[in-house]
């Protein structure tokens, strides 16, 4: 998040007690936000009014530029689906597109740990190539820090990005308005699993990729079809879905509500945090992204007819209305959903995404429910194949929600609940 | 999802909870109580609470292996943790539990070696990995963890393995429940009975609750379907005026438990004279503690361990709460000083905690459904 020039007066109040930074300082939920808004903007920016967006907007002399950073600490390096060279590029582009901006440069440091092997540096550097690429923009400098071994985790990469506007989007919390729809460009939660997998500490394996990619192609093409309908947007990196509504609903001033039925989530996402007592609102993603659009133009059919252009984009092939705004103002409350069965709504955790993971079984109920364990290969996916097998269709049970536009998903199958206990 | 949707289908909800108004007796107040922190999460997280009838009162129990462990216990490992060399590995869920002298994640962001470890036998693998360091693992849970635990000494001492013990916390849920049907301001009629506990105990050792106690219970699993059906089945029973152990929970937990796990816990552990639990006291034979021939992997025998009581804040109700005397919401702190953030007692840390459970998906839920008209 990028906190120049977007100080709110109101916010300035907070003040910053904590006697020590935490992990959970770094989590993206409240204790977060209680730093920043705490220490850094007091400290570092007048006041604007401003709420805190995902880039700064300004003006130089008349030309309006978006500038933003991000720095990357991924463990590990590499993981299915992407690594932290892309994610670097990716995440700093993703965040000027989400606030209306095209990148047009990046800079990069790299922190690196003597005893990091070259090669492993050259396939990052070549992955922030491709990825630069792809998103269109060029890396024009960086810089470079050596610590000795033991004093960081072998790489970290951070990045600096600016961009131009993009024309015809207004990116502004305060223009949303009660009845105005959210929509997500795909499958939630993918991202946050897959790292947290490929640390190899669960003994799960599932077959997902992190969503890593640069959404800019995708936002442009909606600017292009429906600019003036979007009021807000925002890529749900850290923290989550819940954590961006949340900032959305204290922004707005309205509350928000899902339908928990609509939110698009992987049946392996949802199995690993079943298992692992998560919710698939606080995880981690990297290429996607909420959209908040007026009432009107997220009517189904009006989605339907835009369908086209999103298909022949590569990305954001899934996207989904899952909510909309309340219709009265209150003060307080964050951020709500609907279960399915019982209105049920909720207040957020994002604590939780700090409180380390415990299975939630322990491997005696395990083996009671998957008799067999993984160690003896093919045979037990098979029957864990014939145990769970769910409908493939899940996303289209949205087609039937009332008001929300729902675009259907490429008709890749589910992969069954591909979720092992090694 | 397979063995999760179902048990949250939507009709068969609405189905049992009809048969529930039916076969409520609208002149009588029930008090169930729920022993496991588990249940507690998924009756709040599924909102289950707002579809009974409001004369089913639903009763928090103590099964909550992180919420009832006493301050002076996090001290003693965390006085362990602090000598030069020692690793303290835990559960996630243990991390971030206050101590006297901040909880295991603070001391561990000011430079304490503290671990968080998914599995016990990960604290071997530490171990093996660490041979100039100590590994102590902080065990924690009822009979659902001790069996893994066990296992893990057991691998240990098959391993010959010398920098690695057990600080042992491990607990029964059997006299704690005994302690709640002692304790003169319970009135409860009927227990929902624990899920996991009972895949590694079954279902025999409450059979003393219903023959002698008179109170009928049922053994759950942790869907809301599961939950619904046990309130049916001990509705049923008392409507019947019957008392017996049911198990609602048996594509899971067999009637005779898991004698494999049982076995591993007979093994490694022995029952302590007496343990301190929070909010019910010193209960006698309610707690394990590693037999004599594992004393090398005991850090209770291998180091000094203070073993200091130490009292609760004094404005926290964490006991009462507990107990299930008062609501998590009558407690003084509740949401004002104690958050999920900003922990004072136990029970707003664990995720199986009432606290905790309560704060996020009750906590002004009511003004949230006036102001934005949700009907519930």
């Amino acid at each position: 998040m990028n906190y120049e020039s977007h100080a709110a007066t109101a916010l300035a109040r907070i003040r910053f007690r904590d006697p020590q930074i935490e992990m959970s300082h770094g989590a993206g939920g409240k204790a977060s936000r209680r730093l920043i808004e705490g220490l850094f903007v007091p400290l570092l920016y007048e006041s604007s009014g401003q709420p805190l967006g995902d880039a700064a907007h300004l003006n130089l002399d008349g030309a309006r530029v978006a500038i933003t950073t991000d720095s990357f600490v991924v463990k590990p390096l590499r993981f299915p689906g992407g690594s932290i060279g892309g994610l670097a590029v990716n995440g700093t582009v993703n965040d000027l597109a989400v606030s209306g901006a095209k990148a047009e440069a990046l800079v990069a440091t790299f922190v690196l740990e003597a005893g990091l092997p070259t090669e492993t540096l050259r396939d990052e550097i070549q992955a922030m190539a491709a990825a630069a690429r792809k998103a269109g923009v060029r890396i024009v400098g960086g810089d470079t820090k050596v610590v000795e071994h033991g004093k960081a985790d072998s790489m970290y990469i951070s990045t600096t990005g600016i961009g131009t506007p993009i024309p015809g989007i207004a990116v502004d919390p305060s223009s949303v308005s009660p009845g105005d729809k959210i929509l997500v460009s795909g499958p939630i939660g993918d991202h946050g699993i897959t790292i947290l997998l490929a640390r190899n500490e669960l003994d799960l394996e599932a077959d997902l990729h992190s969503d890593t990619r640069t959404v800019l192609p995708f936002v442009e093409a909606i600017a292009r079809a429906a600019g003036s309908s979007i009021r807000w947007m925002r890529d749900p990196t850290r923290g989550g879905v819940a954590t961006s509504l949340n900032e959305l609903a204290r922004d707005c001033g309205f509350g928000v509500v899902l339908d928990e039925s609509a939110v698009p989530v992987r049946d392996e996402v949802r199995g690993a945090c079943e298992l692992l007592g998560l919710d698939p609102l606080h995880i981690a993603n990297e290429g996607q992204f909420l959209t908040v659009v007026s009432a009107s133009s997220a009517s189904a059919d009006s989605w339907r007819r835009r369908i086209a252009h999103y298909r022949r984009d590569s990305t954001g092939a899934r996207r989904r209305c899952i909510g909309h705004d309340p219709v009265r103002r209150h003060a307080g409350r964050r951020h709500a959903r609907r279960r399915p069965f019982a209105a049920h709504l909720l207040r957020t955790k994002p604590w939780l995404l700090n409180t380390p993971l415990r299975p939630k079984l322990n491997s005696v109920c395990w083996r009671a429910i998957w008799p067999s364990s993984r160690s003896s290969h093919a045979k037990p996916a098979a029957s864990l194949m014939r145990a769970v097998k769910c409908p493939t269709a899940s996303y289209a049970a949205a087609a039937s929600l009332p008001s929300a536009a729902v675009l259907m998903p490429p008709t890749r199958s589910m992969s069954q609940l591909n979720l092992f206990i090694r | 999802m397979k063995y999760v949707d179902e048990f949250r289908n939507p009709q068969l909800i609405a189905k049992s909870v009809d048969e529930i108004c039916q076969l409520a007796d609208p002149q009588r107040h029930y008090r169930l109580m729920e022993v496991c922190g588990g249940h507690t999460h998924a009756i709040y997280r599924f909102g289950l609470k707002d579809l009974l009838p409001s004369n089913i009162e639903l009763i928090h129990g103590p099964g909550c292996p992180v919420c009832v462990l006493p301050m002076g216990r996090i001290d003693d490992g965390l006085t362990i943790a602090a000598q030069p060399g020692v690793v303290f590995a835990a559960f996630g869920d243990v991390m971030r539990v206050p101590g006297t002298q901040g909880s295991p994640l603070e001391r561990k962001a000011r430079g304490m070696d503290i671990r968080i470890i998914y599995s016990p036998s990960d604290a071997i693998k530490l171990a093996k990995l660490n041979p100039d360091k100590h590994v102590m693992f902080f065990a924690i849970g009822f009979e659902t963890t001790a069996p893994s635990t066990a296992l893990t000494l057991l691998r240990a001492r098959a391993e010959g393995l010398r920098n690695f013990s057990v600080f042992c916390n491990h607990v029964t849920i059997i006299p704690a429940i005994r302690a709640i049907l002692d304790s003169p301001d319970m009135r409860i009629d009927g227990f929902i009975g624990p899920g996991h506990v009972s895949t590694v105990i079954g279902c025999r050792p409450y059979e003393w609750v219903a023959a002698n106690e008179g109170k009928p219970i049922v053994v759950s699993g942790f869907e809301p379907l599961d939950l619904l059906q046990s309130i049916v089945m001990l509705l049923r029973q008392l409507r019947a005026g019957e008392s017996k152990v049911e198990n609602q929970y048996k594509r899971v937990v067999p009637w005779e438990g898991n004698r494999a796990a049982l076995s591993a816990i007979a093994e490694v552990f022995e029952l302590r004279p007496y343990f301190e639990w929070r909010g019910l006291g010193f209960i006698s034979q309610s707690a394990l503690r590693l037999r004599e021939e594992y004393a090398q992997w005991d850090a209770e025998r291998r180091f000094d361990v203070p073993g200091i009581r130490v009292t609760d804040p004094k404005a926290a109700q964490c006991g009462e709460v507990l107990k299930g005397v008062l609501k998590p919401a009558q407690c003084k702190l509740f949401g004002r000083e104690c958050t999920p953030e900003n922990p004072v007692g136990a029970l707003m840390v664990s995720s199986e905690g009432s606290c905790a459970a309560y704060y996020n998906y009750e906590h002004r839920k009511s003004a949230l459904v006036t102001s934005i008209g949700i009907p519930t």
